[in-house]
């Protein structure tokens, strides 16, 4: 699913992420713990396409990346469902429009679209908030939501930026259980990046190290 | 000389229609062929985008506008007033006040509205989309940030454009004729059959046509101020401000070719 080579990303002369090689299978789940700043959010950009690699090779879905115009990218991010730390919900929908939007894009029927939106926002349980502006929502709820519509779109890879930050242990448990899950149901490459290694060990992932843009541990073969 | 004067004439006259074909380009095409299609073939939630930015962009202005085509139609009816106490002219002089309005005043002041307020508020509102990371949701779910924000503001622009200079002409003249009526005793009737005789469609349709160039002028530079302005929140007030600075030289300077040419 994500096969990357070698890639690296310049910014102002300087290489901010370095040499990041790794493979990442359908069902498989990989955690890159490192520290604020080390390149965590930036790598996740750069395997949804949202910045360009300087260097390497990233091939996703079994098509070749690194060279792609937006259009093409465009197509590809159908594949993937990317939770940025910072993502936001557009300002002007409804959390329930903010869901149904990336299913309009994928041409399906208003019913299935109805059914996909019902089912989701009953399992996230964000049905109270569905007719809310997205600006009048907590950022718990916003965090929420921007998973639930990476997830509606049922991606076969997930890329969570951090998706454990600032939640209590019994919604990060919950998650977690969610997160597994995904993984092992529906054979999604799930990729998380943390700053807390033990949160991203209860996954049972692949562990990588993120410092300075570098990955430091070479990845386990799975089990 | 008198040759070189026809000439000169002619050429400023194939320059004139030229320039003023930027406007019906800017209208028609735009709006037929990028406004439209992107609109019909954009998400369920297009159409509302489209209303949204149409109540914005020519709703909203319309009290101020009214209240500034009132008084520039006081203003010019009181200096072409003065006029009549010089030279003995009232109908040339209505009818170059009736040029003066919908040639060149009421165009310019509609441009400058809609650059001042609807480009200024979209350069905001794009840099709001890239700093708040929205631009990047766009973008993760497969949609081009320019499809989903441009359609809506081009056909709002070019319709708003059109509707508050329409209704800017009418109060503009409709206060010159109140105020004509008051102070120089000449009947409303009489201002309108002179006003709205000859050359008059000439004059709406040469408005028209620059009013369409210069709001076309401040969206382009509003949507260009707006993506360059960056992740950083600060850097806004300045991108909004140099799209307003930037929208008013351009206006202006599109105003004097316009006018240069027509002379």
């Amino acid at each position: 699913m994500i096969e990357a080579r070698g890639l690296a990303l310049m910014r102002g002369g300087a290489r901010v992420l370095d040499d990041i090689s790794f493979t990442l299978e359908r069902g498989q789940c990989m955690a890159i713990v490192g520290r604020s700043g080390s390149g965590k959010t930036l790598l996740l950009r750069l395997l949804a396409g949202l910045e360009r690699a300087s260097e390497g090779h990233l091939q996703i879905a079994g098509e070749a990346a690194e060279n792609l115009p937006e259009h093409e990218w465009h197509k590809l991010r159908r594949h993937i469902g990317l939770v940025l730390e910072n993502g936001a919900l557009l300002h002007d929908l409804t959390l329930a429009e903010n869901l149904a939007f990336p299913l309009c894009k994928l041409e399906l029927a208003d019913s299935e679209i109805e059914k996909r939106l019902e089912h989701c926002l009953i399992n996230f349980d964000l049905d109270p908030w569905r007719n809310a502006q997205s600006n009048e929502i907590s950022a718990s709820l916003t965090k929420r939501a921007l998973l639930a519509r990476a997830l509606i779109t049922e991606p076969h890879i997930v890329m969570l930026d951090a998706p454990f930050e600032g939640l209590d242990p019994e919604a990060r448990a919950e998650l977690q259980a969610d997160l597994k899950r995904l993984v092992a149901v529906q054979h999604v490459a799930l990729l998380v990046t943390s700053n807390d290694k033990a949160g991203a060990e209860s996954l049972g992932a692949n562990m990588m190290a993120l410092e300075r843009g570098c990955l430091s541990s070479r990845q386990k073969e799975p089990a | 000389m008198a040759m070189i004067g026809d000439i000169r004439n002619a050429g400023g006259r194939a320059i004139q229609g030229g320039v003023e074909n930027v406007g019906l380009f800017a209208f028609f095409l735009q709006a037929a062929f990028v406004g439209l299609p992107a609109l019909l073939r954009g998400d369920r939630f297009a159409r509302r985008r489209t209303v949204d930015a149409l109540s914005d962009t020519a709703l909203r202005p319309l009290p101020i506008v009214t209240m500034l085509a009132a008084l520039t139609g006081l203003v010019l009816a009181f200096s072409v007033s003065r006029a009549f106490h010089v030279v003995n002219l009232e109908e040339p002089l209505l009818r170059a006040l009736r040029s003066a309005l919908m040639r060149e005043v009421m165009p310019v002041l509609i441009g400058i509205f809609v650059a001042g307020r609807s480009g200024v508020a979209l350069a905001v509102r794009i840099g709001r989309m890239i700093a708040g990371g929205e631009v990047d949701s766009l973008r993760l779910m497969g949609v081009d940030p320019a499809d989903h924000v441009l359609p809506a503001s081009l056909l709002a622009f070019l319709f708003a454009a059109a509707a508050l200079l329409v209704w800017g002409d009418g109060i503009a003249h409709l206060a010159a004729a109140l105020t004509l009526q008051q102070f120089e005793a000449i009947p409303v009737a009489r201002y309108t059959t002179i006003v709205f005789a000859e050359g008059a469609r000439s004059d709406f349709w040469f408005g028209f046509l620059r009013v369409e160039v210069y709001a076309m002028l401040a969206l382009g530079i509003a949507s260009a101020e707006g993506s360059g302005a960056g992740r950083d929140p600060q850097t806004l007030e300045a991108a909004a401000w140099r799209t307003f600075v930037i929208s008013l030289l351009a206006i202006f300077g599109a105003a004097a070719i316009f006018a240069g040419a027509g002379a």
